[in-house]
């Protein structure tokens, strides 16, 4: 046990990526601990099926205990941010209001948010989709919008040179991205990390930690074999299942009260019109417009331009036998938009058998009306822009996952404190998106980012 | 029918007697069966959480003798799971995913075993990717 690191980061997506290797290059000694594969631009698996059981946690989803709701999260290096959508959007003054309502923390506010934000944003390449590389489905979105008078916007996206302007499929990088446009973590901070000497261990997978006054200790499996390490401080950076599921394994909840509870999403819809025409919504760019007309915040959902392959469109599919396979050979005509949820519903999280997580997460009401108004607009959308039927899917999903470990100045409701060290656990950190106190209905992953520069400027002294 | 892994040979017989139920094929779609994507079945399952595996195994060993009429009605009861009360719907719709997970999606993604016809789903589909690399 001599070996003692200067931070544990277990975790390697947006949190755990930028923070270790923040850390890392300001002369800290650190281990970033993966449970995942680490791939490169050269070995992502290409077909669906592989990446979709390899790539994300317990063999592709999680379901909640009613099994009404599927979770979705990466397992690799460079976490959600390999297989992500790549959308970048700040929060806006709704959110933060928000959360600093239910929070207490006085810095979330535009002004308080404005140098990490800003710092985020700086670590990453951005684009939008040009007009000339919208496809068909982006096409769709837009007119609907324009004939139901409901501003959109291009989406900002973390890539810098995805070629669909020559002739490059950009839905092939649910899976990773090939060609390394896609800001991940995977090419962007941990590398740099790496050259200032940050030690990487993929195929680890933490089982407890202890947290002791000079310290924290994590226990885990690697190859088979049990292995332990020890650092001085220690982040945890696995998610909004993965942080919570592990402090409950490793028995914080009788420190901490509110862990595991206030778990949130962002529960998504996906609809499918089909057309007459091939619309080919897989080909080229990828997701190019969400809505952001005020009307959409007031009713608590926005619509999104987006698509999936044909595994996917075929797991959501509201049919069986002949009807699917008639379903499915309309693939090439299908347009896509899905609701995404500002949800109300809170959730919560706890050990089940064997040290399961089982998840408890019942749409309220007000959030069912939410997703069938989403659904009815999109439908109507689809239907004026020439639509031959509409297609619903037969299941919610959830991409963006966050609470359980909510950040909070009283240590009774939430477990992070405002420097997002854990309420009366010296030297534990947390940043992730289990820190969010509310669902704040805008793309999480710039969030994550920018709260963890945050926590990474008080580590490291650079805060203003 | 390979077995190496957690789905045993019986299992995996009733795994491809309801998949081909849920994907019988048509004049273009090739059955699940003739698909070969049983081939990759047990690679697939090793990746869920083992509990959840052994007990679909228990499942889809019994539903290997069960006649294909019943196939037909576990398929219509997974559909329609919220009809039923919430005692037998929260398995259904479990089943409904897992099975989805198992069956549906690998053959949608190609997933395709040494034996499948030429007309592979993705052909049937006339579904390609790009993938640029430079």
């Amino acid at each position: 046990m001599a070996d003692i690191y200067d931070y544990i980061v277990i975790g390697s997506g947006t949190s755990g990526g930028i923070a270790s290797s923040r850390l890392q290059q300001s002369g800290a000694r650190c281990l970033l601990l993966e449970a995942g594969a680490r791939h490169n631009k050269t070995n992502f698996p290409t077909n669906e099926a592989v990446y979709s059981a390899g790539m994300f946690w317990n063999g592709g989803v999680d379901m909640d205990a009613r099994a009404t709701m599927a979770f979705i999260r990466a397992r690799c290096v460079g976490g959600g941010s390999v297989i992500n959508q790549a959308l970048m959007d700040r929060l806006d003054d709704v959110a933060l209001r928000d959360w600093k309502s239910e929070s207490g923390i006085d810095y979330f506010t535009p002004e308080g948010m404005e140098a990490n934000f800003t710092r985020a944003e700086s670590g990453i390449a951005l684009q939008v989709i040009p007009e000339e590389q919208r496809n068909r489905n982006a096409k769709i979105f837009q007119a609907g919008h324009d004939k139901h008078g409901l501003s959109y916007h291009p989406l900002r996206r973390a890539q810098c040179d995805c070629a669909c302007d020559r002739g490059n499929d950009c839905m092939a990088c649910l899976g990773g991205c090939h060609r390394d446009s896609k800001q991940s973590t995977l090419i962007t901070y941990i590398p740099k990390g790496e050259e200032a000497g940050l030690e990487v261990l993929s195929g680890f997978n933490a089982h407890r930690i202890e947290h002791t006054s000079d310290g924290v200790t994590v226990h885990g499996m690697h190859n088979g074999s049990k292995v332990t390490y020890r650092g001085a401080k220690g982040i945890v950076a696995c998610g909004a299942l993965g942080t919570p599921h592990l402090l409950l394994r490793s028995g914080f909840k009788d420190k901490l009260p509110a862990l595991g509870s206030h778990f949130t999403a962002h529960p998504q819809h996906m609809c499918f019109g089909i057309y007459e025409e091939a619309i080919d919504s897989h080909k080229g760019a990828f997701q190019a417009f969400g809505s952001d007309d005020v009307k959409f915040r007031e009713w608590g959902y926005k619509l999104e331009n987006v698509f999936a392959p044909p595994g996917a469109v075929a797991m959501i599919a509201p049919y069986y036998g002949t009807e699917l396979l008639a379903y499915m050979k309309k693939y090439r005509h299908f347009a896509c938009i899905e609701t995404c949820m500002r949800a109300e519903t809170f959730g919560s999280m706890r050990l089940g058998k064997k040290e399961r997580l089982e998840i408890d997460y019942n749409l309220v009401d007000a959030d069912h009306k939410r997703s069938e108004q989403g659904v009815e607009l999109i439908t109507d959308m689809m239907n004026t822009e020439g639509a031959k039927k509409v297609v619903r899917t037969w299941m919610h999903y959830c991409l963006h996952l966050m609470g359980g470990c909510v950040a909070g100045t009283d240590s009774k409701t939430s477990v992070v404190a405002p420097d997002f060290q854990v309420h009366d656990h010296p030297n534990l950190y947390i940043a992730d998106s289990s820190t969010f106190p509310n669902a704040p209905g805008i793309n999480p992953a710039l969030t994550i980012a920018a709260l963890t520069h945050r926590m990474a400027d008080g580590l490291t002294g650079e805060a203003a | 029918m390979a077995s190496n892994g957690p789905l045993s040979p019986m299992a995996l017989r009733g795994l491809e007697r309801l998949a081909d139920v849920i994907i019988p094929g048509d004049d273009e779609f090739p059955s699940y069966s003739q698909s070969g994507c049983i081939q990759h079945v047990n690679e697939i399952a090793s990746l869920a959480p083992a509990d959840d595996i052994k007990a679909l195994g228990l499942l889809l060993s019994v539903l290997a003798l069960k006649p294909k009429f019943a196939l037909r009605m576990l398929c219509n009861m997974m559909m329609n799971a919220n009809k039923y009360p919430e005692f037998m719907a929260v398995p259904l719709r479990q089943l409904n995913i897992g099975l989805r997970g198992l069956i549906v999606s690998p053959y949608f993604a190609n997933y395709v075993g040494d034996s499948c016809p030429e007309n592979t789903p993705h052909r049937v589909m006339g579904y390609e990717l790009t993938r640029l690399k430079d």
